[in-house]
C-alpha cells in the first residue's frame, strides 16, 4: 500500500462516517467534534511525515478513532464529548512519544521498578470497580494505572531480551536462572500486585506476551514447558484463590443457565451479535446499549450488531493490517527496537484477540478494552504512546538494513 | 535465505484471527435460533419500544407510541374501524395488519403516512350500521380513501375484549372490505355494458323491448319484482336495471364477458399491506343460462367490494385502470424516504365507451333505481344491486362516483343481507359521497 492510496482511503471514510453521522443524529450537534478530529489527525500526519516518519499505522488508528467515535455518539452525546476529549490527551502522548529515539533507549531496570510501582501504589491506594481493584482516584480524574504500566513493562522486556538475547540463547536446555533470575523475579512481581488486584484480564496478557517474546528470543522446549506449567499453576491458584475467577470460568461455560445474573453480559452481546446478521442492523438501531460495559469491553458486541458480520471483519482486518504494519517496521528496525515493536504487536494482537474471543465465548471474558476503539483515557493514551513508540522507531534515522 | 522472523508471529495472528471470525460467523450467521430465546430482548422489545406513528393522508395521527412506566404502549386514535387496515400491535397477541408489514420502518421511529381521509373514514363508519363493507377510492390515482368494514375490533381494547372477539360469530377479525366475497348482483352491470360497447354487441340508443323475462334452456331470468319495461334503450335498461336485457347482451358476449371481468380486476388481488383475497373467474364453459346468470352477477361469480371499488374507479377515471394503495409515504431522512406514486395498470376501456357507462349510470341516479343516492346540485353515478345469496336475505350494494364529469369519489356500499341496493345501500352511499365532497372541497385537494 503506498502512502497516497491510503490518504484517499481515509479521506473517503471521514466522509462516510460524516454521511452515517449525518444520518443517525437529526440535530447533528456533535458534527464539529468530527471535524476537530479529522484537523487533529491531519496534524498528526503533517508531523508525521515532517519527521520522515511511517504514517501508515497513524491512518489505520484514525480509522479506529471515527468508528469509536461513532459509537460514542450513538450510544450516548456526552459520552462522544469524553472521548473526544480523550483523543486530544491522547493525540499528544503520540507527538511526545514521536519525537523520542526509541531505537536505543537505557535504563532498563528503570522501567521494570517504575511498572511495579505503578502497579504497587495501585496496590495500596485504588479503587474497586467491576471486581478489580485497578482504578485510582486524582481529585475529579480516574484512570486505570494498569493501562500505563503496559508501556514501561514492554521498554523493559524488550531491553532485557535485547541485552541479554545471546546469553538467553546459550543453553538450549533449561534457562539458567542467572540469566534469566531478574526477569523472572519482575515478572513474578508483576502477577503478584495483579493477583492481588484480581485483575486477571491483564495478567493473563501479560503472561502471553512475556511467553512469547521469551520463546521468540530463544526458544527451547525445556521453557516452552516450563511456561506450560506455570500457566497451569496460574490457572489453579486462580480457580483455588479468587472466587471472581472461578465465578468467569462457569458462566463461559454455561451462560444459559444465569441469563439474568452473571450470564447476562455474555447472553446480551451474543443475542447483539445475532442479531446483526451480515450486513447489521445500521448504526444506531440495534439494541446493543443493553449490554453491560458496551462502551467499554463490548463496543465489539455493539460494532457487530449494527455493521454486522461484515463490519466486524473489517475491523478484524484492520487490525491484522495495524499488526502487519508493525512487523514490517519491525523489519527494519535497530534489534533493540526490534524486540520493542513485537512487544507491543503482541500487546495489541493478544488483547484484540482476548477480548473477541471473550465477546465470542471462546474464552472467558477478560474484562479489557478494545485498543483504540473502546471508550477509556487511561487505554487510549497509553496506546496512543505506543503508537509513537512504533512510528518513532519507523524514523528513516534508524534504518539499518 | 530464511524468511523474516517476525512473519511467524504474524502468522500466529493469522489463525487467532481467523479463529475469531469463525466465532463471528457462528453467532451471527448460523445460530439464527437465538432470536427467539427467552433472554433475548430482542425478541419482545418491539412491543414495549417507541415506534412510528401511522398518519391519514392530512397528517392526523391514527396510531402512535404513548410511554408508561412500563415502556410504550400502542395507542389507536378514532376513527377506530382503521383497525382492519392498521391492525394492532399488542405484547401477548402479535402484531398484524400495516403495523406488521411496515414493522421494519416503524420500528426505525419513522411514521407511515396513509391514503385514508380520517373525515371520509369517520362517516362510512358512523353510517354503516350492519355488516357489511363501504371502500372509497380517489379514481384519478388509486389511492384508498376509506375503508371499512363492519364488525372491526378496538385494537385499544384487545386485552378486555379478546375473548367477545374471537367468539363473535360476526367475526370482527374479517376485513370485508378486502376479503369478504360476495354475488355482485347487479353493480356488475355497468361492467358487461362497457364490454358490450366495446365490442360493439349493442349502442347507447339500440332499442330493446323488456317483456319482464327471458327463457333460456328452460330456465327463465325475471326482472326484479317481474316488471315489464316496454321498449327501452339500453342506456335506460342500465338505469331500471333490467335483467331480461342484461341477460340478452351476456349470452351474446359468452366468454368476452369474463374478460372484461378480468380487467376491470374481478380476479385481482393487490400488495396492499392488507390482506386482500379474490375467488376464481367462472368457467368459460357454460350454458346459455350460465351466462344469462353471469351477465346479471349471479350464477358463481364472486368479487370483493375493493375490487368493484377499483372496477368502478376505471369507469370514473375514464377507463384507465389505476393500482390502488393504501400507503402514501414512509418518513424519513434524506434518501430514505418513500414516496408512493400512482401506478397507472392498464387501459380497460375507451373514454367514449367509459363516458357511456357514466351517462347511464347517472341516468340510474336521476331516474332509475339509484335515486336514493340523488344529490342536490351534483351529478351522481351509480348503481345498485340487491344480490340473492343462499345464506339468507339478498346483499344490498351500490357503487357509485361523483361528480360525474369530474369524478373525485368512487365509492362502493356493501350491506350484508341489507335487502334492497336502492333502499339499503344506496342512501348510505349518498351521504358519504356528499361528506367526501365536502371534506376534500375544504381541504382543497383536487
Amino acid at each position: 500500500m503506498n502512502s497516497r492510496n491510503n490518504v484517499w482511503i481515509e479521506l473517503g471514510l471521514w466522509g462516510s462516517a460524516s454521511f452515517f453521522c449525518l444520518m443517525h443524529h437529526k440535530d447533528g450537534s456533535s458534527w464539529w467534534q468530527l471535524i476537530s478530529l479529522w484537523v487533529l489527525f491531519f496534524t498528526l500526519f503533517l508531523i508525521t511525515k515532517h519527521r520522515a516518519a511511517p504514517t501508515s499505522g497513524l491512518l489505520i488508528v484514525a480509522t479506529f478513532a471515527v468508528i469509536g467515535w461513532l459509537f460514542m455518539c450513538r450510544i450516548d452525546a456526552s459520552l462522544a464529548l469524553a472521548h473526544w476529549q480523550h483523543w486530544i490527551a491522547a493525540s499528544i502522548a503520540y507527538l511526545l512519544a514521536l519525537h523520542i529515539n526509541w531505537s536505543d533507549y537505557n535504563h532498563k531496570y528503570l522501567y521494570g521498578i517504575f511498572t511495579l510501582l505503578i502497579l504497587l501504589i495501585t496496590v495500596l491506594i485504588g479503587v474497586e470497580i467491576g471486581g478489580a481493584k485497578a482504578w485510582l482516584n486524582l481529585g475529579s480524574l480516574q484512570f486505570q494505572p494498569i493501562e500505563f504500566a503496559r508501556v514501561p513493562l514492554l521498554l523493559f522486556l524488550g531491553g532485557y531480551f535485547y541485552d541479554n538475547q545471546l546469553l538467553l540463547r546459550a543453553s538450549s536446555r533449561w534457562p539458567l536462572l542467572r540469566y534469566w533470575g531478574p526477569m523472572f523475579l519482575l515478572m513474578a512481581g508483576v502477577f503478584l500486585f495483579l493477583g492481588v488486584q484480581r485483575d486477571l484480564g491483564p495478567a493473563l496478557l501479560f503472561f502471553a506476551i512475556f511467553i512469547t517474546m521469551s520463546l521468540y528470543t530463544a526458544f527451547s522446549w525445556h521453557s516452552a514447558a516450563i511456561y506450560l506449567s506455570i500457566g497451569i499453576l496460574g490457572v489453579m491458584v486462580g480457580w483455588f484463590q479468587f472466587t471472581h475467577f472461578q465465578q468467569r470460568v462457569w458462566v463461559w461455560l454455561n451462560p444459559w443457565m444465569y441469563e439474568h445474573s452473571l450470564g447476562y453480559q455474555i447472553l446480551q452481546g451474543l443475542f447483539a451479535l445475532n442479531a446483526g446478521g451480515v450486513f447489521g442492523t445500521g448504526l444506531g438501531y440495534g439494541r446493543g446499549l443493553l449490554i453491560p460495559e458496551v462502551h467499554t469491553d463490548y463496543i465489539f458486541a455493539l460494532i457487530g450488531e449494527e455493521f454486522g458480520l461484515v463490519g466486524a471483519t473489517l475491523v478484524l482486518l484492520l487490525y491484522l493490517t495495524l499488526l502487519f504494519w508493525i512487523v514490517k517496521i519491525s523489519a527494519y528496525t535497530s534489534d533493540k527496537g526490534h524486540l520493542l515493536a513485537i512487544g507491543v504487536m503482541l500487546l495489541w494482537g493478544f488483547q484484540v484477540f482476548l477480548v473477541v474471543a471473550g465477546i465470542l465465548k471462546l474464552i472467558p471474558l477478560s474484562g479489557m478494552t478494545l485498543p483504540f476503539i473502546s471508550y477509556g483515557g487511561s487505554s487510549l493514551m497509553a496506546n496512543m504512546w505506543l503508537l509513537g513508540i512504533i512510528t518513532s522507531l519507523g524514523v528513516k534515522r534508524n534504518v539499518c538494513v | 535465505m530464511s524468511v523474516y522472523r517476525g512473519t511467524i508471529l504474524l502468522r500466529l495472528f493469522i489463525i487467532l484471527f481467523c479463529c475469531l471470525w469463525g466465532g463471528l460467523l457462528f453467532w451471527q450467521i448460523i445460530r439464527s435460533d437465538l432470536a427467539n430465546h427467552s433472554a433475548n430482548p430482542r425478541a419482545y422489545a418491539v412491543y414495549t419500544a417507541k415506534r412510528g406513528s401511522i398518519l391519514e393522508r392530512n397528517g392526523e395521527i391514527l396510531a402512535y407510541s404513548e410511554a408508561t412506566e412500563r415502556g410504550y404502549e400502542r395507542r389507536y386514535l378514532e376513527p377506530i374501524s382503521t383497525s382492519h387496515l392498521i391492525g394492532y400491535l399488542h405484547p401477548r397477541y402479535g402484531m398484524t395488519g400495516l403495523e406488521k408489514r411496515y414493522n421494519s420502518y416503524l420500528v426505525q421511529q419513522r411514521d407511515i403516512i396513509l391514503t385514508i381521509d380520517r373525515t371520509i373514514q369517520q362517516v362510512a363508519e358512523d353510517r354503516l350500521d350492519s355488516p357489511g363493507a363501504i371502500v372509497v377510492l380517489q379514481p384519478r390515482t388509486g389511492q384508498i380513501l376509506a375503508m371499512v368494514s363492519k364488525p372491526y375490533l378496538n385494537s385499544n381494547l384487545l386485552s378486555e375484549l379478546w375473548l367477545d372477539y374471537t367468539s363473535d360469530v360476526a367475526s370482527p377479525f374479517f376485513n370485508r372490505g378486502t376479503s369478504g366475497l360476495y354475488p355482485p348482483g347487479s353493480t356488475l352491470k355497468p361492467f358487461l355494458l362497457a364490454g358490450a360497447y366495446e365490442e360493439g354487441t349493442t349502442t347507447p340508443s339500440a332499442v330493446i323491448h323488456d317483456r319482464g323475462q327471458i327463457t333460456f334452456d328452460n330456465q327463465v331470468i325475471r326482472n326484479f319484482g317481474g316488471i315489464a319495461h316496454g321498449s327501452i334503450t339500453v342506456k335506460q335498461a342500465l338505469a331500471l336495471s333490467s335483467n331480461q336485457v342484461f341477460a340478452q347482451l351476456a349470452v351474446s358476449l359468452g366468454s368476452t364477458m369474463l374478460r372484461y371481468y378480468h380487467m376491470f380486476s374481478m380476479d385481482s388481488s393487490w400488495d396492499l399491506g392488507v390482506v386482500n383475497k379474490s375467488a376464481r373467474m367462472p368457467s368459460e364453459h357454460q350454458s346459455s343460462f350460465g351466462w344469462a346468470q353471469l351477465g346479471i352477477g349471479q350464477g358463481g361469480m364472486l368479487v370483493t367490494p375493493l375490487q368493484m371499488a377499483v372496477a368502478v374507479s376505471t369507469i370514473a377515471n375514464r377507463g384507465v385502470r389505476m393500482e390502488p394503495y393504501l400507503v402514501r409515504e414512509i418518513t424519513g431522512p434524506w434518501l430514505m424516504r418513500r414516496y408512493q406514486r400512482p401506478l397507472v395498470h392498464s387501459t380497460v376501456i375507451s373514454s367514449h365507451t367509459a363516458a357511456h357507462v357514466r351517462d347511464a349510470m347517472v341516468l340510474a341516479v336521476s331516474q332509475g333505481t339509484a335515486q336514493a343516492a340523488r344529490i342536490p346540485g351534483l351529478e351522481v353515478a351509480g348503481k345498485t344491486g340487491t344480490a340473492q345469496n343462499q345464506q339468507g336475505v339478498d346483499h344490498s350494494w351500490f357503487i357509485g362516483f361523483a361528480p360525474a364529469d369530474d369524478p373525485k369519489v368512487a365509492i362502493v356500499v356493501l350491506v350484508e343481507h341489507g335487502g334492497t341496493g336502492g333502499l339499503r345501500a344506496a342512501p348510505i352511499g349518498n351521504t358519504v359521497i356528499k361528506t367526501a365532497l365536502e371534506s376534500m372541497e375544504e381541504r382543497l385537494i383536487p
